[in-house]
This record gives structure tokens, sequence and C-alpha cells, in this order.
């Protein structure tokens, strides 16, 4: 062999020994991925391919009665960064900065450290373009869903409340029927390849999420929207603090309307208030009381309905040792007149009814109040409602049972007033006011909510008999003058009370809190709708319920008869007050004027 | 060997042809291999088409996976824009935003007191009046006197 050949020959075996040497590490190496520690590679590839993905339920939407949305979730986008990625934490917020609004500086702190960073969440669309087509590294975009209300921004704003930047609701209706709304998350088990596309007959689960249920209110957007405006327009021209206005339909207890209002004293600005104040505003509710107090006495037996009964001018009531209060009307009265409730009640008699309410026992006056609804919960179901106060039985004094029967030392919610005159309106039978008509199920039917029964508060004769007074009031004659509705008969009464200050009186002429309000349904006597109209501390010293909040309560009332396509009767007046001349021989006549001013002047 | 030792044939005597060992010559089997050779290339085929088909048909999975990863994503932008159409309805219907058009754009303005129609006279019978008595455009019967001032039938 020749030294040519011997040497290729070296050389081919070298190179064949490379091969199979290189060949066999290869193996080697194989072989211990795929036998040694097979599991360890199979997991660290299954880490890089498979994605769990969690699917976001979508919010449930809030509607009104009628469908239209009040409240929707839509995906807005969030740009955020991953700080690892970013070259320059300065510049990269200078930059995003100039198109976001955020504040640069805050924003580089962000960005120089972790693996996420919000720069701004649910932005404009547009602007989230912007910010994304700068091209910065570690810059990326993600999808929030976003709450929105789409019937504007203040309407029904205390009672939707808010659903927070996450998503979840903090207030009001979104924080009530948060579980309802918020359906349950999915999750999404899949391969990908390294662009992010699936990889066929990979690992594909799916764990579909559950979107939040649609919510349906009892709410009209229509009807809510004029009464704010309504509302709004009085606390304005009135100067007050605050205003509230509930509508409800009389026989189903559903609030078509929910109106809060407050006035910034040092702006003027007047605009939806965003704490309900149908439900935690507290106050001395005054005559609009009354109309129980006679209920009471009529359920008891102890007046009749047409009864005359002597009206001194002034009454004193002793309550104890050393409690001695004298009760007058206003404006006062020089004489003593002979009435039957219907005028007690016309003029808002303090005397009157103090007289009447002497018939029945504390116990008495004190479980029926209870009965109509004072002094507990509505069953509203709604955030932060309050209860009032209905001093309890063993608390009472002598005098206790005199004041609450003209509305004094009792304290009372506005969603309270209204459940308590959806009971007289209903024939007596309690109707618990209601929010929420239910849900929609996937095919859009209404899943209702439940309702409690409720329950024979007093008789449909006694409820009647005070309708029949309520007509009274409303009479071109009496105090509730200003709420007359031609073509309707309406039955309503006034309330004018000054409220307990700081110092724990009731202050001095210039320096009083009155809130005034008044309530009543309509037609009295087929009744489709209660409607209550409150207006805390009104800047004219001589406003009243009759002069100020009636006028209101007409307004809406005419509002709310068109927008439920409710009939006029075709009379003005279904009850005529009964000529209250019968007075004593030796005293004059007074003519009947309405209500101006808070009641009595010491302090009751 | 037995050769080696084979008697020299007589004179005169014919030889016997000498046999050579005759290699036995390899059996002609070009048709054979040819066979194999055919069976083997088919078989690459086969196996080839195999591979080929198996790959063609992993693109289509890979093609129609892109292809339903597209439509979830149409899906997905679907409900989106649907969303973002309900909000733009419940916008446009807003009542306040019907207000200020209702001004700003068509001049209108709120009236100062608003009169509700009533369809009855205050002080009028609200009861309903009765239905009329039978069809007064009905033909009357043959032989019956018509007085009625209408036009001759």
């Amino acid at each position: 062999m020749s030294p040519l050949l011997r040497r290729s020959n070296r050389r081919l075996l070298l190179a064949g020994a490379c091969v199979v040497l290189g060949a066999g590490l290869l193996t080697a190496r194989l072989a211990t991925i795929q036998l040694v520690d097979p599991a360890r590679y199979v997991a660290f590839g299954e880490r890089q391919r498979i994605a769990n993905v969690e699917l976001s339920a979508t919010r449930g939407a809030i509607v009104d009665r009628n469908g239209e949305d009040l409240a929707v979730s839509v995906p807005f986008p969030t740009v955020w960064a991953d700080p690892r990625v970013v070259e320059d934490p300065t510049e990269t917020a200078r930059a995003l900065a100039g198109v976001l609004g955020v504040d640069a500086q805050t924003l580089a702190g962000r960005l120089s450290s972790g693996a996420f960073a919000y720069v701004a969440r649910q932005v404009d669309p547009e602007l989230a373009d912007q910010a994304l087509a700068l091209d910065l590294p570690g810059v990326y975009m993600l999808e929030e869903p976003t709450r929105l209300n789409p019937a504007g921004e203040g309407l029904a704003r205390a009672v939707l409340g808010q659903a927070g930047i996450d998503n979840d609701g903090v207030s009001g209706i979104e924080l009530a029927y948060r579980d309802v709304l918020s359906g349950e998350p999915g999750e999404l088990v899949v391969e990908r390849g390294r662009s992010g596309e699936t990889i066929p007959d990979g690992v594909y689960e799916v764990v579909p999420a559950v979107a939040g249920e649609t919510l349906v209110l009892t709410l009209d957007r229509s009807l809510q929207f004029e009464v704010e405006q309504l509302l709004a327009q009085t606390v304005a021209s009135e100067e007050a603090s605050a205003g509230v206005v509930l509508v409800a339909e009389a026989r189903t207890g559903e609030i078509l309307a929910m109106a809060n209002v407050k006035r910034d004293d040092d702006t003027g600005i007047t605009r939806q208030s965003g704490e309900n104040l149908a439900v935690t505003m507290t106050y001395e509710p005054g005559s609009v009381v009354k109309p129980f107090t006679f209920a009471t006495l009529i359920e008891e037996g102890q007046v009749g309905p047409h009864e005359w009964m002597e009206v001194p001018s002034e009454t004193t009531v002793f309550g104890g040792t050393d409690d001695e209060k004298t009760f007058r009307d206003t404006p006062p009265r020089y004489q003593t007149d002979v009435w039957q409730p219907q005028h007690i009640l016309a003029h808002s008699s303090n005397v009157g009814t103090i007289l009447a309410a002497e018939r029945a026992t504390p116990a008495q006056l004190h479980d029926n109040l209870a009965a109509f609804g004072f002094g507990r919960t509505t069953g509203l179901d709604f955030p932060g409602e309050s209860s009032g106060i209905l001093p309890p039985l063993e608390t009472w004094s002598g005098m206790t049972r005199h004041t609450l029967a003209i509305g004094q030392g009792v304290a009372v919610t506005p969603v309270q007033m209204l459940a308590a005159y959806l009971t007289l309106s209903n024939g007596g039978q309690s109707v618990t006011p209601a929010l929420v008509r239910g849900t929609l199920d996937d095919e859009g039917r209404l899943d209702p909510a439940p309702r409690p029964a409720g329950t024979q508060v007093v008789s449909r004769a006694t409820a009647a008999a005070v309708s029949e007074l309520l007509e009274g009031v409303v009479n071109p004659d009496a105090t509730g003058a200003e709420a007359t509705i031609p073509g309707y008969r309406v039955a309503g009464k006034t309330g004018t009370a000054w409220q307990i200050l700081d110092d724990g009186t009731y202050g001095t002429d210039g320096n009083r809190h009155a809130v005034v309000s008044f309530a009543g349904f309509a037609p009295a006597d087929d009744p489709q709708l209660v409607v209550l109209a409150v207006i805390d501390d009104p800047a004219d010293p001589d406003a009243s319920g009759g002069r100020t909040a009636a006028p209101l309560f007409q307004q809406v009332m005419k509002v709310a008869l068109d927008r439920l396509h409710v009939a006029p009767t075709g009379v003005d007046a279904g009850v005529q007050v009964v000529s209250d001349t019968r007075v004593r021989a030796d005293s004059t006549p007074s003519p009947a004027t309405p209500d101006t001013s808070p009641i009595a002047e010491d302090g009751a | 060997m037995a050769g080696a030792h084979a008697a020299r044939p007589a004179p005169g005597a014919t030889r016997a042809p000498v046999r050579r060992p005759v290699r036995p010559r390899p059996v002609d089997d070009r048709g054979s291999s040819a066979s194999a050779l055919t069976l083997g290339v088919i078989s690459l085929m086969v196996i080839f088409a195999a591979f080929a088909g198996a790959v063609a048909l992993r693109a289509v999975i890979a093609e129609q996976q892109q292809q339903i990863d597209g439509f979830r994503q149409q899906v997905d932008d679907a409900e989106l824009r649907t969303t973002e159409l309900r909000v733009q309805v419940a916008e446009l219907e807003s009542p306040d935003r019907i207000r200020v058009a209702a001004q700003v754009q068509l001049g209108m303005v709120e009236p100062v007191e608003t009169e509700y129609l009533s369809p009855l006279v205050p002080g009028s019978s609200p009861v309903p009046l009765p239905p009329p008595a039978g069809d007064p455009f009905a033909p009357t019967p043959s032989g019956a006197t018509d007085e009625t001032d209408g036009p001759a039938g």
C-alpha cells in the first residue's frame, strides 16, 4: 500500500471516528433528554407553549324599566410598560406624558423598576394609538373594561353609583348588586407557537366566562331626567341646600324616579348629588305626618272622619313636672273654630291635631307609626339607607305623643315617607318600595326580583277616609292649593318643619333651617302615582310646604301622569271642603289661609 | 486430485473432452433485480408521498387553525363593535343630548308652562255616548219606504 493510500486511510479513519464520536455524543444527549429525565423537558416545553389566559367576564349592564341603557361596560385601551425592557425611563416617560397627559416625573419613577407598570388606564383609543405609534421599547397596550353611563354622566348618579376603575361596584346599585353584575371569569388553556398562533391539535381547553346579568331597574329614564330638571330648577330658584323628589307607582311601589340634587352655597351651582339623599337624609317631617295621626285615630275609632271638634286658638300641654308647652297654629288664630278633621288638615292645624291625638294612647300612636314604616328601613336594600328615628315607646315623655302627632320628635328619610304614603294610596296595605325589577336571562326575558308581601296596616275604610281628608288639602282654599292639577283629583299634604341646629335649638328668626315638603298621590279616586317633594333649607324664611314644595309636586305629578298616560277624570276636585262656618257664637269666623310659615313658634 | 492420477488414455483412444469445472453462471436476475428496484423505488415514493401528505395535511390543519383563530377574532371584534354601537345609540338617545340638540341646533325653547289638554270639558258628563244602533249605511230592505234624504239607491 502506498504511503499516500495509507495517509488517506488514516484520515478517513480519523474522520469516521470523529463522526462516530459526534453521533455518539448526540445520541447520548438525546438519550439523556428522552430517557433519563424527560418530564423536566416536557414541562419546560409546555411552559413555553401552553398559555393560561383568564377570560374576563363582561360586567352586566344596567337598564331602565324600558330597556334603555343606564350603565354599560366597554373595553378601553390601557397603556402599560415593562420596565425591564424600557431603555430610557426618563425619555420614555417624557414622550408618553406628552401624548397621554400624565405626569412625566411620576411615570419615570414607575418605569424604573419592576416588571409591570401602568402608564395610563382606560384612555381614549386615539390617544392609545398615538402612544403606541411612538414605538417605544417596552410599551404595550391591553384592553380593560370601562363603565360608561351613556344616558348622561349625572343621570340617576346617586342611584346607579360607580363601578370604579377596576370595574367593580363601589357605591349605589353597582355595589348593592355587585355579585349579579360581575359574572364569573373563565379560563382558556391553549398551546401557542412562538408568534402566538394556535398550534393545531394542541391543548385547547376552554372554561367560558359567565357574563354578568343585565339588571333592570324600575326607573324610567325620561321621567328621571325630567324630574331632575324640575328639582334642580326649584333648588336653584329657592337657593336651597338640596332637594329630593321621589315618584313611585302606587300599586307596585316601583320607583319611577329618584332625584337627588345639591346646590353649592359658594358657587351657586346646582347639580345631581352623588349621595342618595332619598335614603340617607333624615329630617323632622312636620305636618306631612298628620295624616298618619288621623289614620291612627280613625282606625282605633277615637275620631270619626266627619266628626266636628272644637279647635281653640292654642292649647297647653302638660308633659309632667315642669314640662309644659303651648302650641299654636301658624298663622295664628284668635278664636275657637269648630272643625272636622278635613278642616284641621286643610288648615294644617297643630292645635286641632294635638287635641285629637290626645284621644289615642301613646302605644296606639307609636305602634301605628311603626306599622307605617317609621323607625326602620324600607326594604329597598340600598347601601347606606338610614332607618330614621322613631323614639321607643318606653322613652316617651308626657309631651312626646303631642309632638309626634304633628311630625316633630321623629326623624324620617324621604323614602320612608314615600313608603308611608304608598300605604295610604294602596287601600291601607303596605307596599315595599323597589328600585330593581329583576334581571334579564339569555333570551332577554325578565326574571323578576322577589318582592315581600304587603301587610294591611290600616283598613281600607280608614285609608279611604284619610284619602278623602287629603283631597280636601289640595283645594284652592287649603294649604295644598298649589298642588291642584286641572282634570285630576289629587290628594296630598304639606309639611314645613324647622330642623334642630348644631346648638340643639331650632334657631331664631333669620337663622333657621327648614325642610319643606309635599307628599301626595293621584288620581285620588284610583291612585296610580305617589310623589314626594322635599326641599332642604330654602333661603326664603317664608318658604313652606304649600308655597315651595307643592308647586314642585304639581309639576312632577303632571309630567308623571302624562308619561304614564293616566287620563284625567274630567273633574278638578272630587272633594269639596265643607264650609267651616260652624263656629261658636261668641267668636269671629277666621278665613282659611294657606300654611305659609313653620309650625308653632315656641320651639315645637 | 483424481485428475492427477488419472490414467493416461490409451494411444489412439479419443480423449474425452476435458471438463473444466464451470462456475455456475449467475442466474440471469436482471428481471428480479428490476422488480426489487422498482419495489424499492415505489416504496420510497410511497413513503415520500406519505410524508409529503402528512406535511401537507399539517399545513392544511395549520391553515384552518389560522382561519379558526381569524373567525374567533372576527367574533370578538363584532361583539366589541356591537357594544360600541349600543353605547352610541344610548348616547344619541340621551335626554340631555336631545335637549341640547333641540335648543342649540333646532332653536327650540322649553315652554314656560306645559298645558295638558283634557279630553273632557269640565263639568261634562264623563259617561261615554252609547254606540249608534244599527248600521246607518246598510241598504234598506226591498219594499220598505225609504224616507231618508240620501241619494236614491
